[in-house]
């Protein structure tokens, strides 16, 4: 059983998108989850529960250090998971959200998606790498005319893959959700993910400016008290 | 020295010829693999440049080579190395390359990936948290937008007019101070403001909120200091919890 994929054509070329985003060159920041939750909630009609998975699902990748050959999960394709398996009654106004216990199937559902997507982009490279020994052979000969179909058919890959994959998961994640969701009916997954962020940035925060930290402190305990 | 401190409006005028080698090297990454890395994105952007040498051949082979470095700083290196090949002094551009790429991708992944992107991204979250997901959105995008833009492309410019000299103009290349430090002040000031507010209302909601709360920040800086990926961490934490829910957790863990 699979779940139906919300404004088919627009969901898919968002897909494209946000792969190429993510893995094509410099990035925009729009493959990020809270962003990609933002467009895939836009395209579902639910633009704030988007937004808010997408948030949770960026707390647990808020500093990805893509150095070398670090492989970062896919976190736009983690957005659309989760976006797909929201319940319909959750509640988004103010901060209760973040103890829906419904959402934590979905940000499940998120990072497995984000994994499976690395491993995907994992393999087109490995495609890549299996092509390259050929045209690099042929450019250092005097054509680069390979190189540059391969380089070209690398970014139609992307695109390929990341349309490809976002349908699958808008029909997928739904179901895993449930299955998480009915294994941990009543665990407040937003709590949780909140505290990881934190952690997160502590790590990145400056610790020689730790006056910001308690300034920052002093400015969220009257946000919240006033 | 601050990256605009280096620029004269001489420099910023970069020959028209070498302008597709920019939009060309957006896509550095596209074809990334572990062999060889950027090397076939470097051909395709130094194509136009390289077909037009009389010595094609050695010129194509030259950039075959392994090549790797921070796309933020790439624009740089590239505009240096085709100003070098328009000029027929390709050996030159390799060397170049090599001395100067792993250095400039030093200071870009610093300044991009634990800088500049988790800033704007706290900045995007907060807008969420506050009930502004809008406006922390958009303002999030275009800050980003904005730095990157005038980054590559003044990063561009910089790598055009200074081409064998790139070397010695490194330190010219750091990103502006003001934008780091700024990011810094956001990331420092949202560590604090989410911790407190976060521990609040969570407490508000219900003490097993606060006590999860806590208690992930527990394990996740733990996690952290072992470089265990979050999301891994967030499924260990929920399943178990669905553990001791087998067990009726005496504790009455939420």
């Amino acid at each position: 059983m699979v779940s139906e994929v919300p404004a088919f054509g627009w969901t898919v070329l968002a897909g494209a998108v946000l792969a190429l985003d993510d893995a094509a060159g410099v990035s925009l920041l729009i493959s990020e989850p809270v962003f990609a939750g933002a467009v895939f909630g836009l395209l579902s009609g639910r633009f704030a529960a988007g937004v808010a998975a997408g948030a949770l699902l960026q707390c647990l990748s808020m500093v990805t250090l893509r150095v070398g050959g670090a492989r970062a999960p896919e976190g736009w394709l983690g957005a659309a998971a989760a976006v797909a398996a929201l319940p319909p009654e959750v509640s988004f106004d103010g901060l209760d959200w973040l103890s829906a216990a419904s959402l934590t199937g979905p940000v499940a559902a998120g990072i497995v998606a984000a994994f499976l997507g690395r491993a995907l982009r994992d393999f087109q490279r490995r495609i890549v790498a299996l092509c390259a020994g050929g045209a690099i052979e042929r450019a250092a000969a005097g054509d680069a005319s390979a190189a540059t179909r391969l380089h070209v058919a690398a970014i139609g890959a992307h695109a390929v893959r990341g349309a490809a994959s976002v349908a699958v998961v808008f029909a997928m994640a739904p179901r895993f959700a449930a299955l998480v969701t009915a294994a941990v009916p009543d665990v407040r997954g937003g709590w949780i993910a909140l505290g990881i962020g934190i952690v997160a940035l502590g790590r990145v925060a400056p610790s020689r400016r730790r006056w910001t930290w308690v300034a920052g402190a002093a400015l969220g305990a009257l946000w919240v008290l006033s | 020295m601050a990256l605009s401190g280096f620029f004269r409006k001489a420099d910023l005028k970069v020959k028209r010829d070498l302008w597709p080698v920019f939009w060309r090297g957006w896509t550095l990454d596209a074809s990334w693999h572990a062999e060889r890395m950027q090397a076939l994105g470097v051909l395709f952007a130094l194509r136009p440049l390289l077909e037009r040498n009389i010595e094609r051949g050695v010129a194509l082979e030259r950039h075959t080579a392994p090549f790797n470095a921070n796309t933020w700083m790439a624009p740089a290196l590239l505009a240096a190395m085709a100003r070098l090949e328009s000029e027929r002094r390709g050996a030159e551009a390799v060397r170049m390359r090599d001395i100067v790429s792993p250095v400039l991708s030093g200071i870009g992944d610093i300044f991009v990936w634990s800088r500049c992107r988790p800033a704007c991204l706290v900045l995007a979250v907060t807008g969420v948290l506050v009930g502004s997901p809008v406006v922390g959105l958009l303002t999030a995008l275009g800050v980003y937008i904005a730095v990157l833009a005038v980054h590559t492309w003044h990063g561009f410019a910089a790598g055009a007019a200074a081409g064998a000299d790139l070397a010695r103009k490194l330190p010219a290349l750091q990103p502006s101070r003001a934008v780091a430090r700024a990011a810094h002040v956001i990331l420092g000031l949202a560590t604090g403001a989410w911790c407190v507010a976060g521990g609040i209302h969570a407490w508000r909601v219900a003490p097993s909120a606060a006590f999860l709360l806590s208690g992930a920040l527990a394990v996740g800086y733990t996690a952290s200091k072992r470089q265990l990926p979050a999301g891994l961490v967030f499924l260990g934490i929920v399943a178990f919890l669905g553990v001791l829910r087998l067990f009726h957790s005496p504790a009455g863990l939420p």
